[in-house]
């Protein structure tokens, strides 16, 4: 499965995507530019990409991560994750 | 399965959470506030976390979280009080959201007495700290907690941490 991974340092963040191929990409966002990772991550979703590979742990694992993201104060980013 | 790693240096919190065995997030949290918000979170969705104990590892200034709406109750030394009647009585008086973190080793226990005014009153977070805590104590107290039904105690390590939810 197509993999992305979500990294949040400080004011930051910065989206990784692992194909299955093994080619790796990192997108850094400023918080202020939540809404733009937001777009970022909810195409991704839609092209199948996944935060794991089992699909069973895959929704516990979205609900989980917004809620994480919500606090943090990425609030875009949150939504887009339980669309 | 899920589950989250913890790891503090120096004011910095790194928690990681793992999914099926692949990192899903890394967060780099740099207050006790956030720190705990976050592991308040994980441990309402049931999430197994390791290195809870390195949460005391921020814990350098109360004032820090106060800022942000959470306080501390106090310290509680073992010897001058009975542990398992001491947190009894507070617990029953801890509000929704409280997090308990037990720190069984004498090093952290002289840490928490450096960097902890515990001698003002706090009423949203506990830190219960036992000097030299036997097993039996600790399983005293878990039972305690759980018998208040706020939820499920969990047990990492010789560490006993509480989310009243």
């Amino acid at each position: 499965m197509n993999n992305i991974t979500i990294e949040v340092d400080g004011d930051f963040i910065e989206i990784e995507i692992e194909r299955v191929s093994g080619d790796r990409a990192s997108i850094l966002f400023h918080i202020s530019e939540d809404h733009r990772a937001a777009e970022l991550i909810s195409k991704l979703l839609k092209r199948g990409f996944t935060l794991t590979d089992n699909p069973h742990i895959e929704q516990k694992t979205r609900k989980i991560v917004s809620e994480i993201l919500e606090a943090l104060g990425f609030l875009e980013i949150a939504k887009a994750l339980t669309v | 399965m899920i589950r989250a790693r913890l790891r503090s240096y120096q004011n910095t919190m790194s928690i990681y959470v793992y999914a099926d065995g692949r990192r899903v997030v890394r967060l780099e949290i740099y207050d006790l506030v956030g720190a705990l918000r976050i592991l308040h979170i994980l441990v309402q969705n049931d999430v197994v976390v390791e290195g809870i104990e390195e949460i005391l590892g921020m814990l350098k200034d109360p004032r820090e979280a106060e800022k942000l709406g959470i306080d501390f109750v106090g310290l509680i030394e073992d010897g001058l009080i009975d542990t398992s009647y001491v947190a009894k009585e507070i617990v029953e008086t801890l509000p929704e959201g409280t997090i308990v973190i037990v720190a069984p080793s004498r090093q952290k226990y002289e840490w928490l007495l450096r960097n902890i005014d515990y001698s003002e009153k706090y009423d949203k977070l506990l830190v219960v700290a036992i000097f030299n805590a036997d097993f039996d104590k600790l399983h005293e107290i878990e039972d305690i907690l759980r018998g208040k039904e706020y939820g499920v105690a969990y047990r990492i390590g010789g560490v006993y941490g509480y989310g009243v939810s």
